[in-house]
């Protein structure tokens, strides 16, 4: 069983959960699992074309999963991975 | 900093604090938030100005720490970030995954949670761009600070504040002040 800690602006659509877990062996398939069962978190992690949001860092344990393989890294049994975002914004 | 007669219970409104400044789209709909009022200390509110007057011509940004409750969004705490947009920080602010890890962090520590953040407008009205709904997290507070430099020296001019809706649009919530510190 792997689990994907959610920040707390979104822990609105989870019930006020911080944390779901799934038997997903790779990043994608856990979000994919995650938004599945919380299906309100979908806009907020993944844009009309699915991409994951610009914004949205995903973590592997302390390394961002732009540093391995994206959404395609894959996970051992018992990782925990994390969203976190990177607040963004400004007048252009 | 008020604007009319201070209610009885000492919160007062903002807005408009002098003449509006620069333009900007708004990219705000109906969708209501799921707090409509928010709160902030006089403390709170004047270190939010200090930092967007001190980033100028640049924006300003940090986190803003506090509790939910019945009668609304209470903010107690600001935490000033390092403007992490490099050369793009006079039209851009952004924030690491690292200071929201540790915005987090202190917020639990002090039995808070972190509800909104807030960033400057250099020159622009106090109302969300097309970057900033781009960016936007749900159930956080946005407040913006509209800085006029075109005195004598920089003036926070408006401070507004806005929160994603369900549709991904953000709707205004009402912003007060309190003259005195909550304890």
């Amino acid at each position: 069983m792997n689990a994907i800690i959610i920040p707390t602006p979104l822990r609105k659509f989870t019930g006020g959960a911080g944390r779901f877990e799934s038997p997903a062996e790779s990043v994608q398939d856990l979000l994919e699992d995650l938004v599945q069962s919380h299906e309100g978190l979908r806009p907020h992690l993944f844009d009309n074309g699915g991409d994951l949001r610009s914004f949205i860092r995903v973590y592997v344990g302390d390394e961002d999963i732009h540093e391995l393989d994206g959404t395609a890294t894959r996970l051992s049994a018992g990782t925990e991975v994390s969203i976190i975002p990177a607040i963004a914004g400004g007048i252009a | 900093m008020t604007s009319g007669t201070p209610p009885s219970n000492n919160w007062s409104p903002l807005g408009h604090l002098g003449k509006p400044t620069g333009s900007n789209t708004a990219h705000s709909g109906n969708a209501h938030p799921e707090a409509l009022v928010i709160r902030c200390s006089f403390d709170v509110l004047e270190k939010m100005k200090r930092v967007s007057l001190g980033a100028y011509p640049g924006e300003g940004c940090g986190f803003l720490l506090g509790n939910d409750g019945e009668e609304g969004r209470q903010i107690r705490l600001v935490l000033t970030v390092d403007n992490a947009a490099g050369e793009d920080q006079l039209r851009r602010f952004q924030m690491t995954p690292l200071d929201f890890l540790k915005a987090e962090r202190t917020a639990a520590k002090h039995g808070m949670e972190v509800l909104g953040i807030f960033h400057s407008h250099p020159d622009h009205r106090a109302i969300p761009s097309t970057h900033d709904l781009q960016g936007a997290l749900p159930h956080l507070s946005y407040v913006i600070l509209a800085v006029d430099g075109t005195g004598p020296s920089p003036e926070v001019v408006e401070i507004r504040s806005w929160q994603l809706g369900d549709q991904r649009l953000f709707a205004e919530e009402t912003l007060q002040s309190q003259r005195t510190n909550t304890p």
